[in-house]
């Protein structure tokens, strides 16, 4: 009988096939920081299979009754170690497969492992009494041990049923839940497992098939299977990196490119990164910056990192409402930079948290914004002095009268106090007429200076009443002038509120001299006027200006509040378009419409404002 | 009023400025009747006595200007003085062609207001002798008899006596009797002076052969 007959070459190729992957396994479970305890447990599988292998290589050949015994108990023991990796394997690969079973193959095979340990002859026999070479292919024979069994063999009989149940079990949960390819692959194993351990043996042991027990093989084909996923993850992971690799270098092209600051510290807010436009800000490179906190360069987080977390992690989902914040950076040079700053949580799975900050140099939008905001009110100065300059003849008239009274007045006290006697109560009166009449005509400079006055971003209290009535005031002259009629229908009192009072009179006085003009143009009869009234509803103020000319034509009805729209000759037409910028300012809104009897009515919302809005 | 100078009207729309041009024209020594409108104004007219009217250009409910054409339907003789906040030409020119004695920008200095409401109000006072004159001589004139007023219109074409008695067939003595009265009556001092009245009265001389 040679060595190398086939089945020792079988047995051989199938115990070096486990042992290979044993190997793979135990160092995949230790290099790997993923699921180790699976590839350790199928490196034990493997291992076990080994033994496995050995064992039943050596009863093949065996001729001794005691060495029989001895490789019977070290197989016996082998699969003991198989399947309880196994078991746990399964457990761990496929989550429905059920604790209780587990625990319980495991318990009764460690009392079937214990048994077998103290036995003579194994769990399998408990007598050997003799050594039978059975014939087989190729003219070769095996060893087969012959003898009673084992009583308590039977625990090696119910663990092996209760492992069929526990995969069965395990897999097809699995399968409904989801998890296909790893259900297919323990679902497989156990098949190959059934056919080749629980239908060969018995046969076997018949006699009527004629080959040594292939337990080995079954367990083999267990291994292989178990390990197939390892190493068609193992070809993947390979692929990844590439892909990673790649999609990596993408991004780092995007982060140095960008126009944008992009900061990764960790969650105590040290740096960690930077790139190279925060190294252009900060000026100073990342090997430098590395483990400074960043509170060192935006002195507003040192109070609260966390506070100004925007939270969304990489993975997509929004955890809050994300949000902007204006901070300031301030580097080495201590030059001053204004930012838009976003901070995001980056949770990867398997590697430490970290907060990216990315924010935009929002230097020179500010100054922009403080242009264009610079030209508006310069343009609202403008068209305030011009709507005042139409007014150029009224106000004069209108100042020439308490001029009048007080030259008046005090001449004609000089003349008395000349002639003796005069009476002391009537210069009295002289007296308090001259100062009313100053009073009255610095009031109305005082309206004029205030309407030529450039004051931006004010919020002043605002009674709306009050300034209705100073501008009909300063209108009243040119009301007289045109002959048109003014009615005041004010509500009793109205809520405070806050705002820019020049700039609500200019809407008001815009809105009245429009009527003015509109008014006197009707046809018939009716006498030109013009109505103000004031009301609340809500939370708004409202001020309605209407007047009985003809109303607005229908094509100018969409664009009257355009700018440069105008339908009198001489005006530049901004008035409309800067009040309905005004009222919006104070986040509101300016509308007309025609009314019934033929006029038009402006209307001016304004909501009510706290001071701090 | 004894003592007074003359009486102002005063028609402004503004208390104050009434008030204020009434204290220094009565310092002066006029008397005023302040006015808001034109209205309330032409109800007093007309007025006999000296003054003359201190009006506004911009009234409340009517134009200065047409107050004025109101008044010069009513009196002819009282006097208008135009005031004004604005003054501008084209108003200024319309109120003087109007027959405005004079046109004052406010603020008025009182010095120029005096000057010119003194000259007013003597332009006027000389209009109401005028007026007044005339009317003794109408009244003298319808005293006469109709045959004196015809020897008068007689006696004022300059034809002798002889002629005249010839003409309206009279006697001379009764002419020279007539013309004695009509001398008396008309208080002509000769025939130059009872042609002159005559002019006055625009009576028409005449002719005879």
């Amino acid at each position: 009988m040679t060595i190398l007959n086939w089945m020792t070459m079988a047995w051989s190729i199938c115990i070096g096939i486990c042992c290979f992957l044993g190997l793979v396994n135990l160092f995949w479970g230790l290099v790997s920081r993923q699921k180790n305890a699976a590839y350790l447990l199928t490196a034990g599988m493997a291992f076990s299979a080994v033994i496995n292998g050995v064992a039943e290589l050596s009863i093949i050949h065996s001729l001794d009754i005691e060495q029989t015994a001895f490789w019977l108990k070290i197989e016996n023991s082998a699969v003991f170690g198989m399947l309880v990796n196994m078991v746990w394997l399964v457990y761990i690969r496929l989550p429905k497969a059920r604790f209780w079973l587990a625990s319980a193959i495991t318990g009764l095979w460690s009392i079937g492992f214990l048994v077998n340990i103290f036995s003579d002859y194994s769990l399998t026999f408990s007598r050997l009494d003799s050594i039978s070479k059975i014939a087989t292919f190729g003219s070769l024979s095996f060893s087969m041990p012959q003898g009673p069994a084992h009583p308590l063999k039977i625990i090696a009989d119910i663990c092996s049923l209760l492992l069929l149940v526990y995969f069965i079990d395990a897999s097809i949960s699995s399968y409904r839940s989801g998890e296909r390819s790893k259900s297919v692959a323990v679902g497989a194993s156990t098949v190959s497992f059934i056919l080749i351990g629980g239908v060969h043996s018995p046969l076997v042991d018949a006699g009527i098939i004629h080959t040594p027990y292939l337990v080995s093989f079954a367990f083999l084909t267990m291994v292989l299977f178990m390990s197939a996923e390892l190493v068609l993850n193992a070809v993947k992971a390979a692929d990844y990196k590439e892909q990673a690799s790649r999609s990596n270098k993408r991004w780092q092209r995007v982060i140095d490119a960008a126009p944008l600051l992009v900061i990764e510290c960790d969650l105590n807010g040290r740096i960690r990164y930077v790139n190279p436009f925060a190294e252009k800000l900060l000026l100073k490179e990342t090997a430098e910056l590395v483990d400074q906190p960043i509170a060192e360069y935006i002195p507003v987080l040192r109070q609260n990192f966390y506070g100004y977390h925007a939270g969304c992690n990489l993975t997509g989902k929004i955890v809050e409402n994300r949000t902007v914040h204006k901070v300031e950076l301030i580097n080495i040079d201590n030059e001053k930079h204004i930012l838009n700053m976003m901070i995001i949580d980056v949770e990867a799975d398997c590697s430490e948290p970290i907060k990216v900050l990315i924010c935009r140099d929002i230097g020179d939008w500010l100054e922009l914004q403080r242009e264009l905001n610079d030209t508006r009110s310069n343009l609202e100065l403008m068209t305030r002095v011009s709507l005042l300059g139409e007014l150029t003849a009224t106000l004069t008239h209108e100042l020439n009268q308490p001029l009048t009274t007080i030259l008046s007045n005090a001449q004609a006290a000089k003349r008395f106090i000349g002639s003796k006697p005069f009476e002391e109560d009537e210069l009295h009166e002289i007296l308090n007429d001259i100062i009313e009449q100053d009073r009255r005509a610095s009031g109305i400079l005082r309206n004029v200076r205030n309407m030529v006055e450039n004051r931006k971003e004010v919020q002043e209290p605002i009674e709306l009443n009050q300034l209705i009535q100073s501008v009909v005031l300063l209108l009243e002259n040119e009301a007289e002038h045109i002959k048109v009629k003014v009615d005041l229908d004010l509500a009793e009192r109205l809520p405070e509120t806050y705002g820019n009072p020049v700039a609500i009179q200019q809407v008001i006085m815009n809105l009245l001299l429009n009527a003015f003009k509109a008014a006197p143009r009707r046809n018939d009869n009716d006498s030109p006027h013009v109505r103000i009234h004031s009301s609340f509803e809500g939370e708004n103020l409202i001020v309605a200006v209407e007047d009985n000319g003809e109303g607005i034509v229908k094509e100018m009805a969409d664009r009257i509040f355009d700018p440069f729209v105008t339908n009198s000759n001489g005006n530049i037409g901004l008035g409309l378009s800067i009040a309905k910028r005004i009222a919006e300012d104070h986040d509101g809104n300016l509308s007309a419409e025609n009314i019934a009897n033929g006029g038009a009515r402006f209307t001016f919302i304004l909501p009510q404002r706290n001071e701090k809005q | 009023m004894s003592g007074s100078k003359g009486t102002i009207f005063i028609v402004d729309d503004e208390r104050p400025v009434r008030l204020a041009l009434e204290r220094l024209l009565r310092s002066a020594g006029y008397r005023c009747m302040l006015f808001a409108n034109g209205r309330g104004f032409l109800e007093i007219l007309p007025y006999d006595k000296p003054g003359c009217v201190l009006l506004d250009l911009r009234l409340s409910d009517q134009s200065g200007l047409d107050v004025q054409s109101d008044l010069r339907n009513q009196d002819r003789n009282l006097p208008v003085i135009f005031m004004s906040g604005y003054g501008n030409v084209k108003s200024s020119v319309e109120a003087m062609r109007c027959g405005a004695i004079d046109f004052l920008t406010k603020p008025i200095e009182d010095a120029e207001l005096l000057t010119v409401i003194d000259s007013a109000v003597n332009l006027h006072r000389q209009k109401l002798r005028e007026c007044n004159k005339i009317e003794i001589i109408k009244q003298r004139y319808s005293n006469l008899s109709p045959r004196e007023q015809e020897v008068l219109r007689c006696v004022i074409s300059g034809a002798r006596i002889k002629n005249i008695s010839i003409h309206l067939g009279i006697a001379e003595k009764t002419v020279k009797i007539h013309k004695a009265r009509v001398m008396k009556k008309m208080q002509a001092q000769s025939v130059i002076d009872l042609y002159q009245l005559a002019v006055q009265l625009e009576v028409t001389p005449e002719m005879v052969a």
